[in-house]
């Protein structure tokens, strides 16, 4: 039975054939599909594959634009930043940062959404009432003012901003998957379920969470880009991660006060940026419209 | 319309009640308070005398009734930096934030709609699909980012406006331009979907059959009714700018509230940012009611359901 309702779920989309059928077809979402993996490849080899140490100053040789190559030395594709590093392999090493909050954002803020979400919906009453207003409260408050403050208590770094960005990114899976469950919760299968003596923790596993997982992965989608975004900018202002350590929003930073005499300084660490935003985004409006068209009001 | 209102600005106490709530548990993520009120280099003796002068060794419920009681009078403590109440400083600052975003809608409003028209009434057309293509872009690249580029293409490259500052007209092109991009794309795809579901409707097919010319079809029957969406979505973006603001100040060192809450971490000024946060709470909060305000006086439907 709950796989039926999975499946009517799905097919409110399309089916999976018709999918994967789309997905090549539309070479959009083959490119953006291509550049998030290329991203990820990126991340992963750094080491390898970056042209040289992103953190090795090299003075006499700052502020190189790109093309620039020493005599018998590599070429500096992306140029040198104000310290005499090479910028591409900046780059490539900001994307382990990048890419690994934005996925330990999602697993997290995820993992606290749906749970409260699931809680919320499947018990309804005081607890219903109680999650829901914390979460009307939560999102009353921007959500980077709420950050920043957070970030003002627990203090900059990778790890308070992997927190912070948990505590600030569940409402929104919490609120969709709330409003799933309290659909599915009605459903003659999870009745009769309950009417056979079904424990609930077997029957949110068996019946509730198999339904709900297509908007989570939709969710998943879109907020991945924006805790990208959001790490970025909290370290762009200097409240994210510290020094050394090559990030976007670090380059960003520095490379804004350079702007005048280097314009590639901010320009190709904000240009890929602004490449896995759109393509996670992309990405994020096809998986949307082939698991669930219904929450195009919602993302 | 009046009870609705009353129970809609009881909702709004309830709000600020728990943002009130919410600013005394981000205090406490750390563990101990004190440290935030605290210099760096204080002493186990300093913390001491601190904890205690600001009621910290309470119990935490004291400390709670305390802080509500506080928050209700707007007295967040005294700010550290210019030792003067925190609320009054970040109402000081607060015009400079409105100018911005009132820029800015402005911007969104007087581009967005007509973008949203033209792509509508051109369905298909390589027009409306670049419409779609500027305003996803509008919608996905980051404000901090695309506030360097404006800097650096329109100030640096061009000079035809100032990089920063506040105070001057001029000096409020850029960053309320970068602020609008944003809500100019929500604005311009809210048009166009809103009008493409008005201009299907048999009364705009009956105003076309009498005669009237099109620019009256279009403005006078179908963006009318367009309007409540794109009115709704205006006041609710409306209140997220704020969030947009923070990033666009600092950049453009606009003397903002967002300004000051970035420099107010960066100086450990803490009841500036717990005044700060409360504001710009505030001013969401206040948005939101005075959207639903006018969403329930353009349907009726709302204020009587």
């Amino acid at each position: 039975m709950a796989a039926a309702e999975g499946a009517s779920r799905f097919e409110r989309g399309m089916s999976a054939g018709t999918a994967v059928s789309r997905l090549r077809r539309s070479g959009v979402v083959l490119l953006t599909a291509g550049i998030l993996v290329a991203a990820a490849v990126a991340a992963v080899l750094a080491p390898w594959i970056a042209p040289a140490d992103p953190d090795k100053v090299d003075i006499a040789n700052r502020l190189r634009p790109p093309g620039w190559s020493q005599a018998g030395g590599p070429v500096r594709l992306f140029g040198t930043d104000q310290l005499g590093r090479d910028m591409l392999s900046r780059v490539i090493y900001g994307a382990r940062v990048s890419l690994f909050v934005g996925l330990m954002s999602v697993f997290g803020a995820g993992g606290i959404g749906v749970a409260l979400g699931v809680i919320a919906g499947f018990h309804g009453g005081r607890v219903d009432d109680v999650i829901m207003r914390v979460l009307d409260i939560q999102q009353s408050v921007p959500f980077l003012a709420l950050a920043i403050a957070m970030v003002a208590v627990l203090g900059p770094g990778l790890q308070n901003i992997i927190i912070v960005l948990w505590i600030a990114g569940w409402t929104l899976y919490a609120r969709i998957v709330r409003g799933e469950t309290l659909s599915i919760r009605e459903k003659e299968y999870v009745t009769a379920a309950r009417a056979l003596g079904t424990r609930n923790a077997r029957i949110l596993a068996r019946h509730v969470l198999p339904n709900i997982l297509s908007p989570i992965l939709v969710i998943a989608t879109f907020t991945f880009s924006h805790m990208i975004i959001t790490e970025a900018t909290l370290t762009f202002l200097g409240l994210g991660v510290q020094p050394p350590t090559a990030t976007w929003g670090a380059m960003l930073s520095d490379g804004r006060n350079y702007m005048q005499v280097a314009w590639w300084l901010p320009t190709f660490p904000g240009l890929i940026l602004v490449l896995v935003v759109v393509s996670a985004n992309l990405l994020g409006d096809w998986i949307r419209d082939v698991l669930d068209p219904t929450l195009r009001q919602t993302l | 319309m009046g009870k609705y209102i009353v129970r809609r600005l009881l909702l709004l106490g309830v709000v600020l009640f728990g943002v009130s709530t919410l600013i005394f548990v981000i205090l406490r993520l750390s563990g101990d308070p004190t440290a935030l009120f605290v210099a760096e280099t204080a002493t186990a003796e300093d913390v001491l005398k601190v904890r205690q002068a600001m009621g910290f060794d309470d119990p935490l419920y004291v400390q709670y009734g305390r802080f509500l009681a506080r928050a209700a009078v707007g007295d967040f403590g005294t700010s550290f930096r210019f030792s003067q109440p925190a609320i009054g400083i970040v109402l000081q600052r607060f015009p400079a934030t409105l100018a911005l975003t009132v820029a800015a809608i402005g911007l969104a409003t007087l581009a967005g709609i007509p973008l949203g028209i033209v792509a509508a009434l051109t369905r298909g057309s390589g027009g409306d699909r670049a419409v779609m293509v500027v305003t996803f872009l509008g919608q996905a690249v980051p404000t901090f980012w695309l506030g360097i580029m404006m800097i650096l293409f329109f100030a640096v490259e061009l000079k035809l406006f100032p990089a920063s500052g506040g105070g001057m007209a001029a000096q409020l092109v850029l960053p309320g331009a970068t602020l609008g991009i944003y809500m100019l794309s929500r604005i311009a795809r809210i048009t166009r979907s809103s009008m493409l579901e008005v201009l299907r409707q048999d009364y705009i097919r009956t105003a076309r059959a009498k005669g009237l010319r099109e620019r009256a079809v279009v403005l006078r029957h179908g963006l009318k009714s367009a309007s409540i969406s794109i009115v709704t979505m205006i006041g609710f973006t409306f209140a997220t700018l704020i969030g947009g603001a923070i990033v666009t100040e600092t950049v453009f060192a606009w003397p903002g509230v967002g300004r000051l809450l970035v420099e107010a971490v960066y100086t450990r000024d803490y009841p500036v940012v717990q005044a700060a946060v409360f504001v710009t709470a505030l001013f969401v909060a206040t948005c939101n009611l005075l959207t639903d305000l006018l969403y329930a006086y353009l349907d009726p439907r709302i204020r009587y359901g």
